[in-house]
């Protein structure tokens, strides 16, 4: 049909698309729901991992499918660290000072091959709720810091929020970023007052948001139905009071005599908490945020500074909108764009309390967000409204691990690179956000039919007609030649690809979870069987090129781009 | 229009803007494309008119920018501001021609801005914002007329995009310009909205979409050819347009299927029409903003190609947010902007259309006046300009009220704090300009600005640009309502952008449309609840 009206006349072509489109609307695509175990366990994986491989589908089915004992399994293991793996190339001699590359692959090489996905995949969703960006040349230059930014939010990814976000606040790269490393307190002879930018945007990205919330993620409203904001100007400028005086050392280490109050000098560092500086906090009572069951809404004169900092983050956690944003933005990441509210609601409330009375256990919110029934059911996945734009770093790491892949061999320097799988192609890499406010908007909604419907799909912001081609052509180079030192290995699948319905049952297993559309799966068959021997360039086979241009097609489709 | 390919299916329905429109809209959509295409041949090709938006991403502090230097007011900037005043020595003097003799000092790193000033070719807009109302400190005090959540990076962003400061809309007004006005370009798969910065809010219209070029231009999908037969690529092409343009029920395949499918196929025309153009002025060296707004003075030129009368470009440079090190970093910021807009008005000569393309800035908010220590902290109202050969240059425009430049003497009046000063002119006052010179007539313009007759309507025309040439009547079938979203119809034009993903009438099955009509229903008691009527 298509073929056929590319080649019509053109005085006949209107009459065949009305046709064509008649027909196409009797039939709209939808996806297979009939999954077997091991296909439910790829999509289990799709979302709580950087993707599903053979080797973690057989894990699942070796545990009964147990979800709950995965679990368990994932939270024991030991961190795998970064900053480990530059340490260790520095030993090699590698190089002394670790540059932006080196960090990025490092932890390339972490989200790839670390066997503690779950908290790996956590800190990866943390990391676009909490940024920081090695796009600031204060984070870039600032050696293995950007690598123990990362360390840090998977150390807490399984951990308590309180946590967290006390060490979110007082790591070096957060106090570069959002510049309250060696914020002062305010001096009246030269007229200047604290910074406010990190005391706005940890209210504002980071725990409550702009608006009050239900316990639902649904909006406070007043009487004329317009939502109610969390916070006042005033309410930053105090917090901004709390967030001062953090710095490298907070002992007067170098001396400059009795009665310093600047910051004292010391070797900057990058890796640990940042230090109170007691003669730049400003030890002025402070008013937080007040609201039903508030408590630290008044802190007293003269606290110690830490003191402070735990307090104002106790006020903000606390806080009733905290749970439902944090949880809605978790299940963004994780799931799909648009959660129902009772979906938000029940992580929500596991949130507030994880049986035990614990607040802001995030590995009990994690598994409640993905053993919900909107994450689970298959049911789901005919839900026009469900899913999300698979990411496109997401879509790489996914067909890294379905597939088995090689380094090019010679390349010493943590090989993990990327090569035409760029930032550019993929309008994103991890920890590269151009500001604070992520590769897109929570919130962001993408014309036509999304919008139309009031939902949201944020990872559509960066999908644009740049990345829309860039992209699948490194993917392109990927699957014929391979890019930068990643060599992907489709042995197995060429092994299959003498019979093509085996070949597609296996890609339909890694990529789309079973659930990849008679319809889509048809057309790929179609291209699949259509390659003759004489098609097929020398130095090749066939079975190779059924096996590549079916991983092409699949990775390119609606049906792979889509989690559902 | 050349192309070098034969037309595909997805072009043609692209030129005809009307996938998934059955029946008879499909023949009012082929009628209004006719009317388009003899609009089109109608209109002398020196009717060619631009406007770009150079967002200045972060806030830019902007009474650095532009500073005060007549004696008093120099010394309240200098007291103000602290440790940030800028010396009063090192800045490039000016006298605006509308100022009464007061002076102002540019910058010191904005030499081809001065120059351009100068020369009357770039003129100031001072102590602009996002604005509900006309605000008076009082006003402010009450909790009257705030913009939702005002000082945010992310709502003064879209709200200087949309100029609907107290909605939550992403409903840009360069889009909805080109929702009125692309029925005076020629059919195209490329859109009149390109951006060089990716999707962006001020370039999305209820019905046309931005279309989005890297500073290189666009790509061709690799392994991809509607020429190809009997081999891979034939084999590959076939199956990835059927797969990417098949009518999926879920909403994200459809919309991201469709979008591809757009993306490759706008490559052919968007390519073919700049094939070989190149300019001789020369891009100032690491200027990353030079090198997109050489890509955008490129695609003008070839307008006559594309088949188009009109164009709205975005390009963003980020990095503005200076709570910290700004002195530092506007010395190198803003010698960016100056030397890459210098740069664009040469270029723009080069390819004689200097008085048909006009640029002007916009940027989250200014900063505060005060000092955090080494930087300042977020603002509301502050200083843009706007420059090009039609642009009445020399001038400062701003609130008459106030001076049009505000004399720091006087600030208290509408300081609200730390000198966060309350815009003395709306957003849309400064696009009203810019769209009555674009062409967008009188009765479009509560379209295209839904808030401003009401609400800014009595104030004078701030006189940015020197002639208003007599606005082009693109003669809309009717005006689009903005409270009723892809209602499917589609006036013909290069609009363009996605033409696979226009409405939910596309998606076919009265059980989703009840599902859809269930969930808009919950959603809007949920959610819009911030949505106020339209003024």
């Amino acid at each position: 049909m298509i073929a056929a009206v590319k080649r019509a006349p053109r005085a006949l072509r209107a009459t065949l698309i009305f046709l064509g489109f008649a027909v196409a609307a009797a039939a709209a695509v939808l996806p297979d729901t009939n999954l077997n175990a091991d296909e439910q366990a790829s999509r289990f994986l799709a979302q709580a991992t950087f993707g599903p491989s053979p080797d973690s589908i057989a894990e699942l089915r070796q545990l009964g499918y147990n979800y709950q004992t995965w679990f368990d399994l994932q939270a024991n293991k030991p961190q795998t660290k970064a900053t480990d793996i530059l340490a260790a190339a520095r030993v090699a001699g590698s190089f002394s000072n670790s540059d932006r590359n080196h960090n990025r692959r490092a932890r390339t090489q972490v989200m790839l091959t670390a066997s503690d996905q779950l908290r790996q995949r956590v800190a990866y969703a943390l990391s676009q709720i909490m940024v920081v960006s090695d796009a600031d040349s204060n984070i870039a230059n600032a050696s293995d810091g950007s690598s123990s930014w990362w360390d840090m939010l998977a150390r807490n990814a399984l951990g308590n929020f309180k946590t967290l976000m006390m060490d979110v606040t007082r790591h070096p790269m957060m106090g570069r970023y959002l510049s309250h490393y060696k914020n002062r307190k305010a001096n009246p002879t030269t007229g200047t007052r604290p910074d406010e930018n990190y005391a706005r945007e940890v209210m504002q990205l980071f725990t409550i948001g702009l608006y009050q919330l239900n316990a639902n993620g649904t909006y406070v409203t007043d009487g004329s139905g317009r939502p109610l904001e969390t916070y006042t100007n005033e309410n930053i400028t105090e917090f901004a009071r709390v967030f001062t005086g953090f710095t490298d050392e907070s002992t007067n280490n170098t001396g400059t005599g009795t009665g310093r109050t600047d910051f004292p000098s010391a070797t900057a560092d990058y890796m640990s908490p940042m230090r109170m500086w007691e003669g730049q906090h400003d030890t002025g009572a402070k008013t937080l945020l007040a609201y039903p069951g508030a408590r630290k809404v008044n802190l007293p004169a003269s606290q110690p500074g830490l003191t402070d900092i735990s307090d104002a983050l106790d006020n903000l956690i606390e806080h009733p909108s905290c749970a439902p944003f944090i949880s809605r933005l978790l299940i963004q990441r994780l799931v799909t764009s648009n959660p129902s509210d009772g979906y938000v609601g029940r992580v929500a409330a596991i949130f507030v309390n994880n049986g035990s009375g614990v607040r802001g256990d995030l590995f009990a919110v994690v598994k409640a967000i993905l053993l919900d029934n909107e994450a689970r059911s298959t049911a789901m996945l005919t839900d026009p409204e469900h899913g999300k734009l698979r990411e496109p770093f997401l879509r790489v790491t996914h067909l890294l691990r379905a597939f088995k892949f090689t380094l090019n061999p010679g390349t010493t320097v943590i090989p993990y690179d990327l090569g035409a799988l760029s930032e550019t192609a993929m309008g994103q890499f991890p920890l590269g956000s151009p500001s604070v406010f992520n590769f897109y908007s929570p919130d962001y909604e993408p014309p036509g039919a999304i919008s139309n419907a009031r939902l949201v799909g944020p990872e559509f912001q960066i999908l644009n007609a740049v990345t829309a081609v860039a992209f699948p052509n490194a993917i392109h180079t990927l699957v014929t030649n391979g890019t930068g030192n990643m060599r992907l290995d489709l042995s197995a699948q060429e092994s299959l690809a003498a019979n093509p319905d085996a070949l597609l049952d296996n890609l339909d297993l890694l990529l789309t979870h079973g659930a990849l559309s008679t319809d889509s799966r048809t057309k790929i068959l179609n291209a699949v069987n259509g390659i003759t021997t004489a098609m097929v360039p020398g130095g090749s086979n066939l079975n190779q090129q059924r096996a590549r241009l079916a991983v092409y097609l699949v990775a390119l489709s609606p049906d792979f781009a889509i989690l559902k | 229009m050349s192309t070098p390919h034969p037309i595909t299916r997805r072009e043609f329905l692209g030129q005809a803007s009307c996938a998934g429109v059955k029946g008879t809209a499909i023949l009012s959509t082929l009628l209004s494309l006719r009317l388009a295409n003899s609009l089109a041949a109608q209109t002398a090709s020196s009717d060619y008119k631009a406007l770009v938006c150079l967002f200045l991403a972060g806030g830019n502090d902007s009474f650095n920018m532009l500073v005060p230097t007549t004696s008093g007011e120099y010394a309240a900037y200098a007291s103000r501001r602290g440790n940030l005043a800028l010396a009063q020595d090192t800045l490039l003097q000016i006298t605006p021609s509308n100022l009464g003799g007061r002076t102002l000092g540019i910058h010191p790193s904005m030499t081809e801005v001065r120059d351009l000033f100068t020369s009357g070719r770039l003129a100031f807009v001072s102590n602009v914002g996002s604005l509900v109302r006309p605000t008076t400190l009082a006003d402010y005090r009450a909790n009257r007329y705030r913009p939702i959540s005002l000082y945010s990076h992310s709502d003064q962003i879209k709200q200087w995009q949309t100029c609907m400061p107290d909605q939550r809309t992403a409903v840009g007004w360069g889009g909805r310009a080109a929702d009125i006005i692309k029925s005076l370009n020629a059919p195209s798969m490329v859109s009149m909205l390109i951006s060089l910065s990716g999707q962006n809010t001020f370039l999305s219209g209820e019905r046309s979409f931005g279309y989005t070029v890297s500073a290189s231009g666009a790509t061709a999908l690799s392994g991809y050819d509607p020429n190809a037969r009997n081999n891979l690529t034939a084999l590959r092409t076939t199956a990835a347009d059927s797969l990417l343009e098949a009518d999926y029920r879920s909403l994200f395949e459809k919309t991201y299927g469709g979008g591809t499918a757009a993306a490759i196929d706008a490559y052919y025309e968007f390519s073919g029409a700049l094939s070989g153009v190149t300019l001789s002025t020369a891009v100032p060296s690491g200027n990353s903003l030079a090198n997109n707004l050489a890509m955008i003075a490129k695609i003008a030129s070839v307008n006559g190609k594309l088949g188009v009368k009109r164009q709205i470009f975005f390009v963003q440079l980020g990095g503005w947010d200076h709570h910290d090190e700004l002195l530092n970093n506007q010395v190198t910021m803003l010698r960016t902007v100056s030397q890459a807009v210098g740069f664009f008005h040469t270029a723009l000569g080069e390819v004689g259309l200097q008085n048909n393309v006009t640029l002007f800035t916009a940027s989250d908010f200014a900063r505060t006046l005060t000092s955090n220590g080494n930087g300042s902290d977020h603002a509301w109202g502050g200083n843009q300009f706007v420059l090009g050969g039609s642009v009445a240059g020399g001038r400062v425009a701003g609130n008459r009220d106030h001076g049009y430049y505000p004399d720091f003497q006087q600030l208290a009046t509408y300081d609200t704090g730390q000198g966060r000063l309350i815009p003395g002119i709306a957003v849309d006052e400064y696009a009203r300009d810019l769209l009555s010179w674009f062409g967008v007539g009188a009765g479009d313009m509560d379209y295209v600005l839904p808030a401003f007759r009401d609400r800014f309507g009595g104030r004078p025309e701030l006189g940015l640009m020197a002639s208003v040439s007599t606005p082009t009547n693109p003669s809309t079938p009717a005006t689009p309502t903005p409270t009723n979203p892809g209602a499917g119809g589609s006036s013909g034009g290069g609009g363009g952008g996605s033409p696979t993903i226009l409405g939910a009438a596309a998606i076919g099955g009265a059980l989703l449309l009840k599902k859809i009509a269930d969930r808009r229903a919950r959603l809007a008691a949920a959610r819009a609840g911030a949505v106020t009527p339209s003024p």
